[in-house]
């Protein structure tokens, strides 16, 4: 007998197609907005420690953003929430990503070299 | 039999020369997408039905709600490059300001080192800056977030419905063209069957543009 | 404890508009002309003949068999199944039947497989002949200019790297020098090529080498590969599946759903 998950994935299939748009949609966003971080980090001629705490801080709110923009207010309020009983499990969230530790963390690896990149370069402009 | 809404998908076969109608239950989930609680009624299971199956769920919605879920797109892009704009201009502002700022903090080190020998340390930035700096990055994140295209849905039958129920118009990029991959309705083969089609109200069609092209003829 | 003070070097300006930007700029221009040249080059694939279009097809009719088996009822897949197998194990769906027992060709003696060997080729010529031309250009004409600092602390350790031509023993290891500002816009302007040419871009050789060192998608139809292994193989995997259908307990499920 097959094992629970695989039977789950095998009567609610996913669609890759819209996994991977998805996916790319965030990563998109996020090496942009990493590269920006890196303007206003160079700004600010932060240094160290708190260089990378602002970059830290900032991908946070950009998720938070994206998902109070964008995921949040796609989950309506139904009158009737008895029949969701497969698709509640795990919120607004599974509906578009697989696994909410992914969608909160993948960020921070994403855009890190853009950041650093130009952080340097708007450290260096500004201080000159 | 309650008649079926829109959403339900109605598969009628034929076996014996008997009609029969199976509905397949299209349930709602709490989003208001249809989804289809048998999943895979692909033609071959109907061979093994002997009896007309017949449960039909039905709770409909109607259509002006379920578009009321995404924002036109068109006016989001205006929306989020204006804003994005404006951003990017304050931190425009922001980075000359500081530049100039360190720029005259550099001069007057430089002046002041041969009075008192002790080089100040670079003073940090005026507060004035650094709100502007970090108000700037804040509103061009928004603007990108608001620019990015919709997500769409990773389960297989709310991604149906919403197909089913937007067809092109839910795959639209941020530029109004039609993502490349949407391949179209995953039913289209089951409506499109010869069995199935019905051919009156195409006919009629056909007659009702056949007459729009004479009018416009002349 | 005494504070270490703050190395400055006093930097002319024009630095940056002689070294900083024409390395940035050439870097993004190397960027997009890898792109499009990518494009350019890729030549279509070239169209099989009827046998051997027959051989991939067949072996991908079973491994979607294999895969979407769930969907058919029993009797289906089973008479599917039996048919396919049969089928792999005569080796009916093969090429040339006759060479089944023979070790594969050399893959470089094949005139067909030497198209696919030549298309990699292009590709790492197109990654590797931009990287020399530029880490020659700009240790020739940049070596030995501190152009920035680094907004964090290093280790020692990098020293050698950030300040390759610059033999100054005393100096902090954020300082770098303009070979290393090459490095670091090689990392990170994949953003940049991202928002400017698309998501799929073949124009940062950071993007491609990751794919490279990635798991390699099984080589299905390359050349080397014994397709009357594969087949038989496959017709194994098929033998072992123990059929279920999606459809086992959807009366329960719907009724489960439909609760109030």
């Amino acid at each position: 007998m097959p094992s629970q998950q695989e039977l789950d994935f095998q009567i609610s299939p996913l669609v890759q197609e819209s996994l991977v748009h998805n996916t790319r949609t965030l990563h998109n966003l996020q090496s942009l907005t990493a590269s920006l971080f890196g303007v206003g980090a160079g700004i600010l001629g932060l240094e160290s420690y708190s260089g990378f705490l602002f970059y830290l801080v900032f991908s946070l709110i950009t998720t938070l953003l994206f998902y109070a923009l964008r995921i949040a207010p796609t989950a309506i309020s139904s009158p009737s929430s008895s029949s969701s009983s497969t698709t509640s499990k795990g919120g607004v969230l599974s509906r578009y990503f697989r696994s909410p530790l992914d969608f909160w963390t993948a960020g921070l690896t994403n855009g890190l070299a853009g950041f650093i990149l130009t952080w340097t370069l708007f450290y260096g402009l500004v201080r000159a | 039999m309650k008649e079926p809404s829109t959403w339900d998908r109605v598969l009628e076969m034929r076996i014996g020369g008997e009609s029969f109608r199976l509905s397949a239950c299209t349930q709602l989930d709490r989003c208001g997408y249809g989804t289809i609680g048998m999943w895979p009624l692909l033609p071959w299971h109907f061979s093994e039905c002997s009896q007309p199956v017949g449960i039909v769920v039905t709770r409909s919605i109607s259509k002006s709600t379920a578009k009321g879920i995404y924002p036109n797109s068109s006016t989001m892009t205006l929306i989020s490059k204006s804003i994005t704009g404006f951003g990017s201009l304050l931190l425009a502002h922001a980075c000359y300001s500081a530049q100039e700022h360190s720029a005259l903090q550099s001069f007057r080190a430089a002046t002041s080192a041969a009075l008192t020998l002790t080089p100040t340390a670079a003073t940090s930035l005026p507060m004035d800056i650094a709100i502007e700096t970090a108000v700037a990055i804040l509103v061009i994140l928004v603007g990108l977030v608001l620019g990015t295209s919709p997500m769409r849905p990773i389960q297989w039958r709310e991604w149906a419905g919403k197909i089913e129920r937007e067809g092109e118009d839910g795959f639209k990029d941020n530029n109004g063209q039609v993502n490349r991959d949407y391949l179209g309705n995953p039913f289209a083969y089951i409506e499109g069957r010869p069995n199935f089609v019905d051919i009156r109200k195409q006919r009629n069609e056909f007659t009702e543009w056949v007459k729009g092209q004479g009018q416009e003829q002349k | 404890m005494a504070q270490v003070p703050v190395q400055t070097i006093h930097r002319d300006p024009q630095l940056f508009y002689w070294i900083l930007f024409p390395i940035t700029i050439v870097m993004i221009l190397t960027g997009i002309l890898r792109h499009y040249a990518t494009v350019l080059m890729s030549s279509a694939p070239k169209p099989l003949d009827l046998r051997s279009t027959r051989e991939q097809r067949s072996l991908l009719h079973g491994i979607s068999l294999r895969t979407n088996f769930h969907v058919l009822s029993p009797r289906s897949f089973h008479s599917r199944r039996d048919a396919v197998i049969t089928a792999y194990e005569s080796g009916a769906y093969l090429k040339d039947p006759e060479r089944k027992g023979q070790p594969p060709a050399n893959p470089m003696t094949d005139p067909s497989s030497m198209d696919g060997m030549m298309g990699m080729m292009k590709n790492q010529m197109a990654m590797i002949i931009p990287n020399t031309l530029i880490m020659s250009w700009i240790n020739a004409f940049f070596s030995g200019y501190v152009i920035m600092k680094l907004p964090f602390p290093l280790t020692i350790k990098f020293k050698s790297m950030l300040q390759a031509g610059v033999g100054t023993k005393d100096m902090d290891p954020r300082w770098m020098s303009s070979i290393s500002w090459y490095f670091l816009c090689m990392f990170g302007l994949q953003s940049v090529f991202n928002f400017l040419l698309g998501n799929d871009n073949a124009a940062s050789q950071m993007a491609q080498q990751m794919g490279q060192m990635g798991p390699q998608a099984p080589q299905m139809f390359g050349p080397g590969v014994d397709p009357n292994k594969q087949f038989l193989a496959e017709a194994e995997n098929l033998a072992v599946i123990e059929h279920h259908s999606v459809l086992d307990g959807v009366e329960q499920r719907l009724l489960e759903g439909i609760r109030v």
